[in-house]
């Protein structure tokens, strides 16, 4: 790779380009593998991510990158980040797979985990938008377990 | 042809013959523990993890069909255009539940079908189970636990490891696909109850309901003599104060005991695999070094449980072993604690693990001379016939820790002698 600032283009499935230095755009373990594979022409296409993900996606690889952040500041920053609808999160978390990186995914699964957490089944049905597809049987056996477990 | 019917024939009277021997052992207590080591060692074969061997045993057909249906069950839950957690890739899902406590975990299974899947499957748990309970639970705590999801009242597992005792002892030969190639055949339930998984496992003892064998320290609370003495018991767990509630079998006259409010660091895995009635039998007795860390298996009289004694906290015991197989412990720091019991506590039995490699060339030396004392003073006592105390004292064979204390315990023991001498002499 050369010294001299690179820059790649990235395109999503909804036609947007985004021009990103290199360096940036290598946090992503597919990119780095396509750039490194040499594959890459002149755009990167990107199927899987639409333009409104990867804006937040560039936003959080470029605050990373920056220099003489202090911790305090990314921690705030990535905190920020993570409140987000759920729509937003769950685009973000297939974004961050599809381009591999596990720095994002991580932090989102952490969050889903966050949201999950001492909630009671029914919330977290409304949480996610989760039917109840328990046949009343299997619902009567799972109230037994409950019962057993925790009366 | 003739060679042939007859190595058929002969083979057909062996199989019928061999077939009616014996039907197979009852569940009677007594046949318990040989069922259970031949399972242990079907198991071995396979896997050397001892403690997956309980969930193995019971889940590993389960997943795999319970895997099955969820793929597709999956797109008919979430039919809307709302995204959710369940269309999201397997490892991200899967990463996602891996960061829950157990809580969560529990409360996820409770959600939907295809989440009941993931849920209670063997991997999520393990980890957790190993967290919190690694530390307390033995191989009789799960064979306990065995015993008690199949004597619950509603038999559920029980009809359904009927159902597939078959496939799972094969599956511990077999090539897996062969056994498991038609899994709908032997499992119609959608959901199966989680009552053999290690999740309810989990569950059962978090709440208390379940009460595994372990051992306990220091029941004495205090006393010095007895203090870091193991003793097996059951316990329960309560989660309101973070301690357990140790049920101690009945010792001797005294009713079954019930202690509260132990803390899990009073709490081990039992050393060893037997009943606290039972005596382990040590075959590495000759090969004890000074520095090897000993425990020895003691009780006060037939009625009693054995408890256990590690040797190694006590750094300046002398333990003397006689040659009818005998153990005397004695203080040489404390003469305090000797001198409170009429005689030393009496020890049925030694029992020897865990031998640490700590030999040492003019400690073995000394140790030889020491045995060469002991024994012909030993054999002076015999003929002279001088009684038990006498006896005591004289011949053993010393075993210490640390160079000062083998010392120290020699001249001290020397010095009894002779106080016992002149008394004898005296009298």
């Amino acid at each position: 790779m050369s010294s001299s600032t690179k820059f790649l283009t990235l395109k999503t499935c909804d036609d947007k380009k985004f021009v990103l230095d290199e360096a940036i755009a290598v946090r992503s373990q597919t990119i780095k593998n396509m750039v490194e594979d040499d594959c890459v022409s002149n755009v990167i296409p990107l199927p899987n991510v639409n333009s409104k993900t990867m804006t937040k996606v560039i936003e959080y690889w470029k605050k990373h990158s920056e220099e003489g952040v202090s911790k305090d500041v990314l921690m705030d920053f990535d905190k920020a980040f993570v409140k987000v609808h759920h729509s937003i999160l769950h685009a973000l978390i297939l974004a961050a797979n599809f381009l591999n990186d596990k720095e994002i995914l991580d932090m989102m699964c952490q969050e889903v985990a966050d949201r999950i957490k001492g909630k009671t089944p029914e919330e977290i049905r409304k949480e996610f938008d989760i039917k109840n597809d328990f046949t009343p049987e299997e619902e009567e056996e799972i109230r037994k377990e409950n019962a057993w477990a925790f009366e | 042809m003739l060679f042939l019917l007859i190595t058929c024939f002969t083979f057909i009277t062996f199989l019928c013959k061999s077939l009616s021997l014996k039907p197979l052992p009852l569940w009677s207590s007594s046949e318990v523990r040989l069922l259970s080591i031949w399972f242990w060692n079907d198991f071995l074969i396979l896997n050397p993890f001892k403690e997956g061997f309980l969930e193995s045993l019971m889940s590993s057909n389960v997943m795999t069909l319970r895997r099955k249906s969820f793929s597709c069950r999956v797109e008919n839950v979430e039919t809307n255009s709302e995204m959710s957690v369940l269309d999201l890739p397997e490892l991200v899902l899967e990463c996602i539940l891996e960061r829950l406590p157990p809580e969560g975990l529990y409360s996820m299974a409770s959600v939907c079908s295809s989440l009941r899947e993931k849920c209670t499957s063997k991997y999520l748990w393990e980890k957790h189970m190993k967290e919190k309970w690694g530390r307390v639970l033995g191989p009789a705590a799960h064979r306990e636990w065995l015993w008690h999801i199949s004597s619950r009242n509603d038999s559920s597992f029980f009809n359904q490891a009927k159902e597939r005792g078959l496939m799972t002892y094969l599956s511990q030969f077999w090539p897996i696909s062969l056994v498991r190639s038609n899994p709908s055949t032997s499992f119609k339930k959608k959901v199966p109850p989680a009552i053999d998984s290690i999740m309810s496992m989990y569950l059962a003892l978090e709440s208390g309901k379940f009460w595994f064998p372990a051992q306990v320290y220091n029941r004495e609370n205090g006393h010095v003599g007895f203090m870091l003495s193991c003793y097996d018991a059951e316990l329960s767990y309560s989660r309101r104060t973070d301690t357990f509630q140790a049920r101690y079998p009945p010792h001797g006259r005294r009713a079954m005991a019930i202690e509260t409010g132990v803390t899990l660091d009073r709490l081990r895995v039992p050393p060893l695999d037997t009943s606290p009635h039972d005596l382990y039998i040590s075959d590495c007795l000759t090969e004890l070094c000074p520095g090897d860390h000993i425990e020895i298996q003691w009780r006060r009289n037939k009625e009693f449980p054995y408890g256990l004694f590690p040797y190694k906290p006590f750094k300046h015991f002398s333990i003397f072993i006689t040659f009818d197989t005998t153990v005397y412990i004695y203080h040489p720091v404390e003469p305090r604690v000797y001198r409170k019991q009429s005689l030393p506590p009496k020890v049925e039995a030694v029992c020897l693990h865990s031998i640490l490699p700590s030999r040492n060339t003019t400690y073995g030396i000394m140790l030889l001379l020491y045995f060469l004392y002991c024994l012909s003073s030993s054999f002076l006592c015999y003929l002279v016939k001088f009684g038990s105390t006498l006896k005591f004292f004289s011949c053993g064979w010393c075993v210490t820790n640390r160079k000062e204390d083998y010392s120290k315990s020699y001249f001290q023991l020397v010095r009894i002698f002779f106080v016992f001498f002149k008394r004898s002499l005296l009298s």
